[in-house]
């Protein structure tokens, strides 16, 4: 009988040595948290060669510079939702993690194969589009930055090519005067795959009366995470109106694409995608006029 | 191709002759014959399988063996046994927290990596640490307040009441008195 190759890699140099080495049988193992629910229902074909991620020490920290957040790809779905930095930074990631899987998922869960992994109900994937982030991939040809966007090309497809790993998914800190939110609809509280989400960012101007500056995301809903244009270009440079704000979500429902599946019908998508985007939008706007000391 | 991993389960060094592919849970179960430990989903979503690695709770269904060379691997069998049972086995049983029992090793688990961190958590703290956990007999009322009961007995047993009157002052807090009217100190 022939088994599976199992490589540990020790810095990111050696595991991109080894993918390299391993041609087109590389596959990336980081928590296993998406890799191993499909080893234990499939058997795994025995030429694959597992390059495992998690002993590298550079990939597992969050660090800052004075405008960016720096998330290693080995951080995990349990270091995000408790991360003070994530909280203030990046309020958005910080509650689609607390909102994923349970907590032994999220302890072993991590970024890098969230992004990787490319599922339309990826929640940290939802929020990463909000806030504009961007991915460092090293390959054998060296190393890219290209935004959260650009990576995902469909439904669980990256532009990955076997030999790449994403090492680092960079954040813009917010400027002061923004917040960012997520929500998640699933069919039950805890432990659940978003049946749809969204993700926003705001910004208000210095007297807190008027949006400056929105970006919103929509999970679940469509191939891949989708901006919702419409909703940002209605809200822009608009004063703060609770009915115009829930009128124009309403335009989220036009870029969504969704589908029927075991987590929810189409139609139901379409009611409920409206419904988070205006409530993300409202629970930032509040955040920032917390901070801002106006009630 | 039998490959050796060492690692420390319950505080021992071992070692197991294993196959690349084989997941945490099979070495567990099958190579070192560890009896705690449930095979249920295979997915993530039931916690039957949940061990504490390096001091956290992690599903041993999705965690291929060999990433757990020179790890810290501990199961129920290192809480208690029978005559000396750890807080949290004898409130489940106490509270009727456990009725088949299919899933408590993996509750336990879970409550004993969360407790570990946080020994003076909120009910629904204790609700979030146990959502990665499926009961099929009990429900989720009973293993919460068996949980708020161990820690009930943890904190007497550290402020020298007898194991058996803390038990007893916590069994009445679970039905509704307070602490107050029994006179009993919470710290
Ligand atoms: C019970 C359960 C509940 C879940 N709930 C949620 C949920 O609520 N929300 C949610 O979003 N997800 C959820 N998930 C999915 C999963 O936990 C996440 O997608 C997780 O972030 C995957 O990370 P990982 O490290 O475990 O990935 P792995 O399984 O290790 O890898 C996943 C894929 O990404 C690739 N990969 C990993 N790291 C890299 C890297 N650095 N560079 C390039 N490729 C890489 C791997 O080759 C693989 O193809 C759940 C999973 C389970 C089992
Ligand atoms: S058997 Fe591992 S979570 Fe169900
Ligand atoms: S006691 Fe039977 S599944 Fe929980």
């Amino acid at each position: 009988m022939q088994y599976i190759t199992y490589l540990k890699a020790n810095t990111v140099e050696d595991a991109v040595g080894k993918l390299h080495g391993a041609g087109d049988n590389a596959v990336i193992l980081a928590g296993g948290t998406d890799l191993l629910v499909g080893f234990n229902s499939h058997s795994v074909d025995p030429s694959t060669t597992i390059v495992y991620i998690g002993e590298i020490e550079t990939i597992k920290a969050i660090k800052e510079t004075e405008a960016e957040l720096l998330v290693g790809s080995m951080v995990t779905t349990t270091q995000l939702a408790e991360s003070p930095v994530i909280g203030r930074y990046a309020g958005a990631l910080q509650q689609a993690a607390q909102e994923s899987a349970g907590p032994q998922v999220r302890n072993r869960a991590t970024i890098g194969g969230n992004i990787a992994t490319a599922s339309p109900a990826g929640d940290l994937i939802t929020a990463l589009y909000a806030l504009d982030a961007s991915v460092t991939v090293v390959g054998t040809s060296g190393s890219v930055r290209m935004k959260i966007g650009e990576i995902i090309t469909g439904v669980k497809r990256t532009s990955l090519s076997k030999d790449q790993m994403i090492t680092e998914i960079i954040i813009p800190k917010k400027s002061p005067g923004s917040e960012s939110a997520f929500e998640k609809i699933g069919k039950r509280k805890a432990m659940t795959i978003s049946a749809a989400s969204a993700a926003c960012q705001v910004t208000l101007s210095k007297d807190q009366k008027s949006i400056a500056e929105i970006k919103v995301a929509v999970g679940a809903a469509a191939p891949t995470v989708v901006f919702a244009h419409g909703v940002e270009d209605a809200l822009r440079g608009r004063a703060i109106d609770d009915q115009l704000v829930k009128d124009v979500s309403k335009l989220a429902a036009e870029v969504i694409n969704p589908i029927t599946d075991q987590r929810a019908t189409k139609w139901y998508r379409q009611e409920v995608v409206p419904v988070l985007v205006y409530n993300t939008i409202m629970k930032a706007i509040s955040q920032v006029q917390k901070a801002g000391g106006v009630a | 191709m039998k490959l050796t991993i060492r690692f420390k389960l319950n505080g021992k060094a071992v070692s197991a002759a294993i196959t690349p592919e084989m997941t945490l849970l099979t070495v567990l179960k099958d190579v070192m014959l560890v009896n705690s430990v449930k095979r249920a989903c295979v997915s993530g979503e039931c916690g039957a399988c949940t061990v504490i690695v390096d001091g956290k709770a992690m599903n041993a269904c999705l965690i291929l063996a060999m990433t757990i060379e020179d790890k810290n691997v501990e199961t129920l069998e290192n809480l208690g046994a029978p005559d000396r049972l750890h807080p949290l086995q004898k409130a489940f049983v106490e509270m009727g927290a456990s009725q088949c029992g299919f899933c408590t090793p993996g509750f336990i688990m879970a409550a004993k990596a969360f407790l570990d961190e946080n020994p003076d958590p909120t009910e629904e703290q204790i609700r979030v640490a146990l959502s990665g956990n499926l009961c099929r007999c009990t429900g989720y009322v009973k293993p919460v307040k068996a949980v708020q009961q161990a820690i009930q007995e943890m904190k007497d047993i550290e402020s020298g009441l007898t194991p058996v009157q803390a038990i007893q002052g916590a069994a009445r807090i679970m039905q509704g008195h307070s602490a107050e009217e029994l006179n009993i100190q919470i710290h």
